[in-house]
């Protein structure tokens, strides 16, 4: 079973709190950055996490650019963020928000399905770790 | 990657001029209750442009940028900042500093001859003050007058 934690995202400073999914020591937005590496891609991830921090800062992004995923079932909300070429999921948790996954327009739908996938897997680890604090502290 | 090499890149200045222009005209719409046609009727630019920039994609040329800030009664003032002072204030998390919006919070501090002569002029509105600056303030131009 892969182990999740949570790290703050350093290339944004925001006026909320954005992390970032981190899956057995690996940091999701340095896998990715690592795959973007030589491609004309770079460019358009950069914009991105501008979109996420000027979101973070309680501003509003157009709709081309940002949209809350349909289809939630956990009431935990979804968002992507958007540029010509590539997509970045996070969720939203009290005061702040988490990326999750990240991925390209041609495959959206795997993506959507892969970062759902991540999503469940994390909140349910989440939950253990918590149920676990709580018998641990009970004297 | 750094934080400090987002801040030095184009992309990240280019969204932000972007992000704010859709702002400043989404803004003035929906508190206008108007639609794209209406705006770009107001502009005397097409549906299409008006778009574009409601879509953050914005990339014309600097006439156009200044044409659109003056048509919503915003003048577009452009601050050319050092850029490791500020990344210096961003690590400090005072990068509000630099924003329009952004209202600085007034002390009462002695932070140079400025600074004291603008704490002054706050105290100046507080009756209960009132008497003290004028006083320092008297002393001040007595001592600047001196040779």
């Amino acid at each position: 079973m892969a182990k999740f934690v949570t790290v703050r995202v350093e290339e944004i400073n925001a006026k909320e709190v954005v992390e970032q999914l981190v899956i057995d020591d690996k940091k999701q937005l340095d896998v990715f950055q690592e795959a973007l590496k030589g491609t004309t891609y770079l460019s358009e991830y950069k914009t991105i996490l501008k979109y996420i921090e000027y979101l973070a800062d309680g501003n509003t992004l157009p709709e081309a650019k940002f949209r809350h995923l349909k289809g939630v079932t956990d009431g935990i909300t979804e968002y992507e963020f958007k540029s010509k070429h590539l997509r970045i999921y996070a969720i939203q948790f009290p005061l702040k928000k988490i990326v999750i996954f990240l991925g390209y327009k041609n495959t959206q739908d795997k993506d959507i399905a892969e970062f759902r996938s991540l999503k469940a897997e994390f909140i349910a680890q989440k939950k253990q770790d918590n149920e676990k604090k709580r018998t641990t502290q009970k004297p | 990657m750094k934080r400090s090499e987002l801040l030095k890149s184009p992309e990240y200045w280019m969204a932000e001029i972007q992000l704010q222009l859709f702002s400043l005209i989404e803004n003035f719409r929906t508190k206008n209750k108007l639609t794209k046609t209406a705006i770009a009727k107001k502009l005397g630019v097409s549906k299409g442009y008006v778009t574009q920039v409601l879509n953050g994609d914005f990339d014309h040329k600097i006439s156009k940028l200044v044409e659109l800030s003056l048509a919503f009664d915003k003048v577009p003032i452009v601050h050319f900042v050092d850029a490791e002072k500020y990344i210096a204030d961003d690590a400090q998390g005072k990068k509000e500093i630099y924003r329009q919006e952004f209202k600085p919070v007034q002390h009462f501090t002695f932070n140079g001859m400025k600074g004291f002569e603008s704490s002054l002029n706050i105290a100046k509105l507080l009756p209960a003050t009132y008497q003290i600056a004028e006083r320092a303030e008297k002393s001040i131009s007595g001592f600047v007058q001196q040779p």
